[in-house]
């Protein structure tokens, strides 16, 4: 495969067969494989560290306090930094060249832009929490469960605060077992659907002994610590008091409300893939329930020969699956190279074996907790819907009813998705809010251009150097 | 079958709001088609500039340069009209007469700025020519690389994103339909008037008012012309908030550069820069290379931009023609046929508004609009005729 030339460059030019784009469990397995394939890769993480959300670094309290939890990772990271693998911290791809192969990113540490010309591409950016607006988000101590876990691991929030966890998913028992071994006091976890109901698909799990030990575990430790989980109920406000964030949840039959007073309080929906790369890429993108998706092959391939996705951002299946996906992609790339040996032949063979089973794991926790439902989703007047630029629904709502309304005008008339965000937090709400006969239907508050990140102009002014 | 109308105007941009409204004042009954959302191509993402002192010639890519001194007449009798505009609506569409800058780097430009400025004399629009020490006093942010300049206290800008569907909230007020996602899919001449099929209905109407922007070909095909445009998606970058710091609109006679700060605090930049290509179906994707074309010519002339962080590119559509000029007028052969549109659309909106509406009613027009008419870019193709031509 001939080099591509760069349409413009930067004084820093990287060229590499691979780079790697995301440093979590899918980024890292991907890396090393490569690596081990004598193929040179290049390997960047927006992040100051190497791990991802999965296995990212603790603080010293948080380390002390707790063992290695996730020395698997602590094993990945170990590795690919002794490998050949070159490595890029605190950077991110802000564009992709007017011909695609050559990827611009800028290193937050230098103040510098880098041009990085590449064969193949593995986007493994991971994935976001899912977050729907309600009266009260907006409040400091209203966070993602992400967010909260994160927060106590870098030592920045004090053990024996409390926290109420709601939402959806089978993240808010993980972050409550991880808070609660933590000294945190988790209040309640309040879940939208019903999915620990036992019902005839729970027999399913008993193929999967490790998922069932891992949730029994977390079962175990809500048990020890008389935390309850209360299933069928959505939160419908918080308000910041004396004694901590106060908040009602509202039951999604005819029960009555909940109410709770906790230090802090963290919902979420679960995760959506990471996938500004991708759609710059230009890569074809599945759509469903206002939210896109890349279109991957179990090999990890999409609409793009040079383009493979691994890990979260190619699907919400968690960090087995993630871990898995990167290898799997990467030896395709091998594959694809016309250097696969046998070894790796069967190497592969297995891991797309076991990534079959991890994806019929994830499609029984899709059933269970009913992910291809959109969550109700009705904001009160007065609840911001965009964060950035503090606009409430109500104003929103003026522009929904008339009969050309669109994203462009909703947007221009109150701003909303307009600040620095770009939509990134608010825009799947927003694209689910705005909804009426008349209004266009596409993902017009989440559009992926470049810059996909903000960045310096000065910075950008390094591509129109002569890089000699 | 509906009832018959005065007149149908086909494009819910700019030209199309300003011109429903414009009708409707006159008590004509109007009703207005839009294939897509309305204000969705050049007229919702350009950077919204009025510029009423004469005009740098050619955007970056643009091969035919236009005749920058035909424009000046209609560029003075359009700065009139925005004058009443936000009185007339009753509303605030941001519309801003900041002034502008206009610079130049080099001894040819600047002695085009001096001739230009003879020509604006002519007709009495305001202005005057900014010697360096000048400059330095009026405008402290511009870099050492400008030699001269020219100040013009009548240009400004209008947020492009309430300014169409401010009009067409008042043309609705005052009685006309609006169908966003209406495609007219054939026009075809009835007794007297011309019906207009879309997916929901077909319409009779008097007069028929095209202002499609870059459909242009596409809808004056389906009348059996063949009319040349030269459309292309234009880019615009827009940086972080920042404190309020920039007076002026400024802008550059010999390369394409556009800057100014909005309401918001943002810093609007642009110039024409072309998109990596014209995507009419969908959003046209951005060019790096006019990310950083455009941005080594602002930093350039405003140094400290340099300091802000660009948090947003996007494209539009620009509906020009083959000889970079605008397009206004009846179409020879076609009664009750109008067509609209061209390079500066935004900045002539409610020119255009005004002369269709007097076209229509068969007033004095406010402007010449010779050599402006359609027919000098149109071929008729055999098959579909006209009728009283």
């Amino acid at each position: 495969m001939g080099k591509p030339t760069p349409s413009r460059g930067s004084k820093r030019v990287i060229e590499t067969q691979v780079v790697v784009v995301g440093g979590g469990p899918a980024g890292l397995s991907a890396g090393l494989i490569l690596d081990r394939g004598h193929i040179s890769v290049l390997l960047i993480d927006e992040n100051s560290e190497l791990g991802g959300q999965y296995y990212r670094q603790r603080g010293a309290l948080s380390s002390s306090s707790i063992d290695n939890f996730r020395p698997k990772g602590t094993h990945l990271v170990e590795s690919v930094k002794k490998s050949k693998i070159s490595v890029l911290t605190s950077t991110y791809i802000f564009a992709v060249s007017d011909h695609e192969k050559t990827l611009y990113a800028f290193d937050e540490s230098t103040n510098e832009v880098v041009s990085i010309l590449y064969d193949f591409v593995v986007v493994s950016t991971g994935s976001q929490e899912l977050v729907l607006p309600y009266s009260g988000w907006e409040t400091i101590k209203c966070m993602t469960p992400g967010m909260v876990s994160r927060l106590f691991d870098i030592d920045l929030i004090e053990p024996k605060q409390s926290v109420v966890l709601g939402g959806s998913g089978p993240f808010l028992l993980s972050v409550a077992s991880h808070l609660l071994k933590r000294g945190v006091t988790v209040k309640a976890i309040v879940e939208y659907h019903h999915p620990y109901r036992i019902k005839f698909i729970s027999l399913l799990t008993f193929f999967f002994p490790s998922r069932l030990i891992e949730y029994l575990s977390y079962r175990k430790i809500l048990w020890e610590n008389n935390v309850s989980i209360h299933s069928g109920y959505q939160i419908a406000c918080a308000e910041p008091q004396s004694s901590g964030i106060k908040s009602v949840f509202q039951p999604l039959n005819q029960k009555s409300q909940l109410s709770f007073t906790s230090d802090f309080l963290a919902i979420s929906y679960g995760f959506s893939p990471t996938i500004e790369l991708a759609a710059l890429l230009d890569i074809d993108l599945n759509q469903s329930n206002h939210s896109r998706s890349p279109d991957v092959r179990l090999s990890g391939k999409t609409s793009k020969d040079w383009v493979y996705v691994a890990g979260e951002s190619a699907g919400i299946q968690g960090w087995r699956s993630a871990k898995i996906r990167g290898e799997v992609a990467a030896l395709s790339i091998i594959d694809s190279l016309g250097t696969l040996s046998l070894k790796n032949q069967i190497l592969r063979f297995g891991k797309t074996i076991s990534l079959m089973y991890e994806s019929l794991f994830s499609k029984i926790r899709i059933y269970t907790f009913r992910e291809k439902e959109p969550f109700r989703f009705v904001p009160s007047d007065s609840t911001i819907v965009c964060r950035c630029e503090n606009v409430t629904y109500a104003e929103v709502k003026k522009y929904l009813n008339e009969d050309w309304s669109s994203a462009s005008e909703i947007k221009a008339e109150t701003r909303v998705g307009m600040g620095t965000c770009q939509g990134k937090q608010c825009g799947y709400a927003l694209n689910r809010l705005c909804t009426s006969p008349h209004l266009e239907p596409s993902n017009k508050f989440t559009n992926i251009r470049a810059p996909i990140r903000p960045l310096p102009i000065s910075a950008l002014l390094q591509l129109a150097e002569d890089p000699d | 079958m509906n009832a018959i109308v005065d007149v149908a105007v086909v494009g819910a941009g700019i030209v199309g709001a300003a011109t429903a409204y414009e009708l409707s004042k006159k008590g004509m009954t109007v009703v207005i088609f839009e294939k897509g959302a309305i204000n969705r191509a050049g007229s919702g993402a350009t950077a919204g500039n009025l510029h009423i002192q004469a005009v740098h010639k050619k955007r970056p890519g643009q091969k035919v340069a236009l005749d920058q001194v035909r424009f000046l007449p209609l560029q003075l009798a359009a700065s009139k009209l925005w004058d009443t505009v936000e009185d007339d609506l009753e509303t605030d569409v941001e519309m801003r007469r900041i002034g502008g800058i206009t610079v130049a780097e080099t001894a040819e430009d600047a002695i085009e700025i001096q001739s230009k400025r003879k020509e604006e004399e002519k007709l009495g629009i305001p202005g005057e020519i900014l010697t360096l020490g000048q400059l330095r006093e009026f405008e402290p942010l511009l870099g050492n690389s400008i030699v001269l300049a020219e100040y013009c206290p009548l240009d400004g800008y209008v947020n492009p994103l309430k300014i169409t569907p401010a009009w067409l909230r008042a043309a609705v007020r005052n009685g006309v339909e609006v169908f966003p996602f209406t495609e007219v899919i054939a026009i075809s001449p009835a007794s007297k008037c011309w019906k207009l099929t879309t997916k929901s209905g077909s319409w009779l109407a008097k007069n028929v008012v095209f202002a499609p922007g870059p459909w242009t070909t596409h809808l004056m095909a389906q009348i059996g012309l063949d009319i040349k445009m030269n459309s292309v998606a234009i880019q615009m970058h827009l940086t972080e908030r920042t404190k309020p710091q920039m007076r002026f609109l400024i802008q550059h006679i010999g390369q394409g550069l556009s800057v100014k700060q909005v309401d918001a605090g943002q810093i609007l930049i642009g110039g024409g820069w072309p998109a990596k290509h014209l995507d009419l179906e969908a959003s046209s994707p951005i060019s790096l290379d006019s990310v950083v074309g455009n941005m080594t010519l602002a930093t350039r002339v405003l140094p400290f931009l340099g300091e802000l962080r660009l948090l947003r590119a996007w494209t539009g559509a620009l509906g020009a023609t083959a000889d970079e000029m605008p397009i206004i007028g009846p179409i020879s052969g076609y009664k009750g046929i109008f067509l609209a549109g061209g390079t500066y659309s935004f900045t002539f909106a409610p020119l255009w508004a005004r002369v269709l509406t007097q076209l229509i009613t068969e007033q004095p027009l406010a402007v010449d609009i010779e050599g402006l008419k359609p027919d000098r870019l149109i071929n008729k193709l055999s098959g579909v005729r006209g009728f009283g031509g």
